[in-house]
């Protein structure tokens, strides 16, 4: 050694080389991290980049819309006022005076109004719009010329041929057409004449979007400043009556904005991701923190004894913990570079996922720029940082421990018995909490509680243990022969060394029975509520709208006992939660009170559901109690147009579950969506022929199955779900390994031992067995409880039901613990219970 | 604070250079009231203990298990500290010294001879005997191919520790201890492990450190063979000293430990 060499790096190299096997868990564990950081990551920039596809506007530079996000503005207890924003699902429209002031802007060549409503074309849905709007796509003629009078329409490639007279529906109205032409772009789509168009769609005073195009030679952004300003000048906003400090004025939109005016859930269901996607990569953070700590303090405490002589040679604590520091540094470079390469891939598969579980709303697309690509590689830094941090905490009490006690076995401390307690006693107090509160809040709490139940389980480990083989050990004395015996013994003297291997057993158990079960027990009550709901032997539906008067009539056809008319949409409520404003799109439906009970039965528990009428509504049992509202009271609510409404409460009703939290009538909800009607009708099984004459042109689905009224980020919720399942179990299933391989390997010359003084390698196979099962079963029960408790409280607060868990769910569940512990156990073992003589295996 | 003038040309330092040394009257180590409880209230694993190591002298530690030895060895090393009492080390109160200055101390002026698991195994044999120069960042100047060569293994030195056998291990374990020059090497059970024809080579090894060089040996040990290497036996029972032997054979030592195990039965 010619240089002065540097200590710290000499002996992190050495020791990275000569432990390659222990540190195998930590690189598979910092790997998976990363890779899940980095691919989770990219889904969270994806998705905050992530826009509606832009189509109907391509070829327009501009696009002025009404605004489709609402705002609410409050002042959290001492704090500044903040603003909350939710997107809105239903159109806001223009008022028709801003076609003129655009017009007039200087450089803009054209504006065009659109309007888009739907129709039916031979019983099929179709989308309504004026022939000039099919210019800014462009849809240019494929056949034939455009529409010149109000009796001639442009039909989408296919539909039907130029000359054909076609009959399209509009709201309920049949009329027959003559095609002048055929365009491309979507097939299910129908073109007529400007005013046409405009006497289709129902709205005079207002139109769906302008489509603007610029004079060559200026620039778009110049043009969106001066239409602005024009718009601004002219005093335009949306239409309708916004709540207070919801100004909604008119938007402007260019580039990947323009999409927004064309599919209006793409952005409201984007926010909604985000706020999952951040909330499943916290908990994965939060399993990845755990597991990478316990796995890299495993790897450091085996050499403890190693620590403790370099210690008393005279190595600093300093040393010690830069040594290691490098150590696991080096480990982690590599494999948080190799989880970065995965990550992308890994993205990509999500998104392929997503996608084909119909999980992603028409028209968002979750773009993943080449700029976009090194991303992992800062999640990839983080994930170094982490280890690094985890193997200063973990050699911590090595380095600063007299060198006496760093050569002592250590035993658990009353500082960690304490706080292992104090947390149980946290998560218990959260999911007390839980039951008190409602929807997302109880939610939040519930999953608090089983992180926090889960941390103070890994703390209190050994007295668990401890517990578990004082119940487990006198079965296994009685009925396990000698080799029960020596597991009973070996179990209860080495509490802590069980405590480690049961702790990873517990956490994957009570993670992934608290993800699965709280979807699954919400699905379940849900669909129980829908059947119990659904009671309509028919429901009748048409293209484009049924007729005026088909209420009506059905409800006159014989056989007929009673009909409801029923549409979709969505709110948004404005509340404070601690004084934080907050915004939260619900699904609703609107119904025509009259024989509700014989159709869709919402459970009326109070007030007379007769009473909906506009200015009034029914609301859910829990929604009511969060809102502290009842019968009689006002309730304030916004549509999902962005109209803000103050009603007076009529009913409240139990099955929220599966019919959301508000019901209003089928009227007012009209006037605040384009979503189509479907009437629901209880006859006797002879009244189809009759529902058929009283609705000309419908289509009559016999005992129509009514699933639940299914929030709108749902779906990614379950794929994402599942990620995270799968995820967690990928960490849980590498700290078990782990940690039972070490702890065997550890026990090869114990067992060498045992050979020695006369154990057949059948017995000690055994007594391995034994153990491995009696740490399964432990943590699986222990992981059980520690579900309950949190699943308990969110089924009362939010189900009213007792937690439910899939049969597949934990049959899968126990096969992958059974297999992991065995996979721990007994491969490790071989070499010290291989051939016909124990010294060979020393 | 006290630092020995360390020279390149070990062989050259005698017992008389040692004297001429400023504080040349001090003990290499001195041990008063000292005491050690594991548990508050517990029973003491060492009862007030007054011990004084001259310079240059091969002190053997005997005692029945459980009688303190090792107790003793770790707090007089600077490994443990004691509840009461002070211990000194050439002169230096090590009870007064911060984590730093005892560090440096252990890496210093104090050797350590364990009975197994003395190397690092993923450090070669040189690179163990340098660890503590290494560690305290000074240049190795010769020392290590010159300590490795008076053990015996100057052609082991690019080997790993699992490459050598036990007592070649022990060996390197020494000239580990040796080469800073500390002013004691303190050694726990060093031949424990090892059958008497190796053992008896690694106690040359000590016996030599302190006749040629001067050095100071404390040495834990059950074996009366290795005990009668010594300058001086003192032999502990239930944490106290029971009784001293001077120049022993290892007739006398067995006499002493069978009395000290009737006593304790």
């Amino acid at each position: 050694m010619k240089k002065k060499p540097n200590v710290t790096r000499l002996l992190a190299s050495r020791a990275a080389r000569m432990h390659r096997k222990a540190w195998a868990a930590v690189f598979a564990a910092l790997a998976l991290t990363s890779l899940l950081l980095g691919s989770f990551g990219l889904a969270l920039a994806s998705a905050g980049l992530g826009h509606a596809r832009v189509e109907r506007y391509a070829a327009a530079d501009l696009v002025v819309t009404g605004d489709q996000s609402t705002r609410f503005t409050a002042k959290p207890w001492g704090g500044d006022p903040e603003t909350a924003t939710a997107g809105l699902t239903e159109r806001v429209r223009v008022p028709r005076a801003a076609l003129a002031a655009v017009r007039q802007v200087s450089g803009v060549r054209a504006a065009v109004a659109d309007e888009v409503f739907r129709v039916g074309v031979r019983g099929a849905p179709a989308t309504g719009r004026p022939w000039p709007a099919a210019r800014l796509a462009p849809h240019v003629l494929r056949d034939g010329g455009g529409p010149k009078h109000a009796g001639e329409v442009v039909v989408g490639g296919g539909t039907a041929r130029v000359g054909d007279r076609i009959t399209v529906r509009v709201s309920g109205t049949d009329a027959t057409y003559r095609v002048t032409g055929a365009a491309e772009g979507p097939r299910a789509a129908v073109y007529f004449t400007s005013a046409e168009a405009r006497r289709l769609a129902g709205h005079p005073g207002s139109v769906a979007a302008i489509g603007v195009t610029a004079d060559p030679g200026t620039s778009t952004s110049a043009l969106h400043a001066r239409v602005r300003h024009a718009l601004d000048a002219a005093g335009l906003s949306s239409v309708g009556q916004r709540a207070d400090g919801d100004g909604a004025g008119l938007r402007v939109l260019t580039g990947n904005g323009r999409g927004g005016a064309e599919f209006l859930e793409a952005a409201p269901a984007r926010a909604g991701m985000l706020a999952l996607l951040a909330s499943v990569a916290a908990t994965v953070v939060l399993v990845a923190l755990l597991v990478v700590s316990s796995t890299i303090v495993q790897a450091l405490r085996q050499r403890s004894r190693e620590l403790g002589l370099l210690r008393a040679v005279g190595a600093t604590p300093r040393q010690l913990r830069g040594a290691a520091g490098r150590e696991v540094g080096r480990v982690a470079a590599v494999a948080a570079l190799v989880g970065a390469v995965g990550a992308i891939p890994a993205f990509l598969g999500l998104r392929a996922l997503l996608d084909a579980r119909g999980a992603l709303p028409p028209g968002l697309e979750l773009p993943l720029p080449p700029w976009l690509l090194p991303a992992p590689l800062v999640t990839a830094g983080l994930t170094v940082l982490t280890a690094r941090i985890a193997a200063l905490i973990a050699c911590a009490r090595a380095a600063k421990a007299r060198p006496a006690e760093a050569l002592r076995e250590a035993a658990p401390g009353r500082a960690r018995r304490i706080s292992g307690l104090v947390l149980l006693f946290l998560g218990a107090s959260s999911a007390g909490t839980a039951t008190l509160q409602r929807g997302e809040t109880a939610t939040a709490a519930a999953g608090a509680a089983a992180v926090v139940l889960v941390i103070g389980c890994a703390l209190l480990g050994p007295w668990i243990a401890e517990g578990a083989m004082r119940v487990l050990g006198a079965p296994m004395r009685r009925f396990g022969g000698a080799a029960g015996q020596l597991a009973a013994a070996n179990c209860a003297a080495a509490a802590g060394r069980s405590g480690a291997a049961i702790t990873p057993v517990i956490l994957v158990t009570a993670f992934v029975l608290v993800q699965l079960s709280a979807g699954t027990t919400m699905t379940r009550a849900a669909d129980a509520q829908a059947r119990d709901a659904a009671r309509a032997d028919f429901a009748v539906t048409a293209a484009g709208g049924l007729p005026g008067g088909t209420l009506e009539r059905v409800r006159t056809a014989p056989g007929v006992t009673a009909a409801t008319a029923v549409t979709r949409s969505t709110v948004v409520l404005a509340r404070r939660e601690t004084g934080s404003p907050r915004l939260d799109r619900l699904p609703v439906l609107g119904v025509t009170p009259g024989g509700l009970a014989r159709t869709l039965d919402p459970g009326v528990r109070d007030g007379d559901i007769d009473d909906l009428r506009p200015g009034t509504v029914a609301v859910g049992r829990d929604q009511a109690r969060s809102l502290d509202a009842g019968t009689g009271s006002t309730v304030t609510v916004r549509f999902g147009d962005g109209v803000e409404a103050r009603l007076r409460v009529v009913a409240t009703y139990d099955r929220e579950l599966a019919l959301g939290g508000f019901l209003f009538s089928h009227e007012q909800l009209l006037r605040h969506t384009a979503a189509p009607t479907r009437i629901l009708v209880a006859a006797d099984g002879s009244a189809a022929g009759a529902l058929r004459a009283a609705a000309p042109g419908a289509t009559v689905v016999t005992a129509p199955a009514s699933g639940p009224l299914v929030p709108e980020d749902q779906a990614p919720g379950e794929v994402v779900s599942v990620a995270a399942v799968g995820a967690i179990g990928g960490f849980t299933v590498i700290a078990v390994l782990s940690t039972l391989c070490l702890i065997t390997v550890g026990r090869r010359p114990e067992l060498a031992l045992l050979r020695l003084a006369g154990a057949g390698r059948g017995q000690l196979r055994r007594m391995l067995g034994l153990e491995a099962a009696a740490s399964a079963v432990t943590g699986l029960a222990v992981g059980g409880v520690v579900a309950l408790v949190p699943l308990l409280a969110f089924g009362a607060a939010v189900a009213r039901t007792v937690p439910h868990v899939a049969a597949t769910h934990a049959g899968l569940l126990v096969l992958v613990v059974a297999a992991t512990t065995a996979a721990g156990t007994f491969p490790p073992a071989r070499r010290a219970l291989r051939g016909r003589f124990p010294a060979q295996g020393r | 604070m006290f630092r020995r003038q360390g020279s390149a040309a070990v062989t050259s330092v005698t017992p008389g250079t040692l004297e001429d040394d400023p504080s040349g009257g001090v003990d290499a180590l001195r041990l008063d009231g000292v005491t050690r409880t594991y548990r508050r209230g517990g029973p003491a694993a060492l009862a007030p203990l007054r011990l004084a190591v001259p310079r240059g002298r091969f002190l053997a530690v005997m005692g029945p298990s459980g009688s303190g030895k090792s107790t003793l060895l770790q707090c007089a090393a600077g490994l443990d500290r004691p509840s009461a009492g002070t211990v000194r080390i050439g002169g230096t109160d090590i009870g007064s010294l911060k984590e730093a200055a005892l560090t440096r101390l252990r890496r210093e002026r104090v050797g350590f001879v364990f009975q197994a698991h003395n190397l690092v195994p993923s450090l070669s044999v040189a690179e163990n005997v340098a660890l503590p120069l290494l560690l305290g960042g000074e240049p190795d100047d010769g020392r290590v191919s010159l300590g490795l060569a008076e053990v015996g293994l100057g052609d082991r030195g690019d080997d790993r520790p699992a490459e050598l056998s036990g007592g070649q291990q022990q060996r390197v374990a020494i000239a580990r201890a040796l080469v800073t020059r500390p002013e004691v090497v303190f050694a726990d059970e060093p031949t424990g492990a090892l059958d008497p024809v190796t053992a008896h080579g690694v106690l040359a090894l000590l016996r030599r450190a302190v006749d040629q060089d001067g050095h100071t040996v404390v040495m834990v040990t059950h074996d009366p063979a290795a005990a009668a290497r010594a300058d001086e036996v003192l032999f502990l029972s239930a944490g106290h000293v029971a009784t001293r032997l001077l120049q022993p054979d290892s007739t006398q030592v067995h006499a002493v430990m069978r009395d000290l195990g009737r006593a304790a039965a």
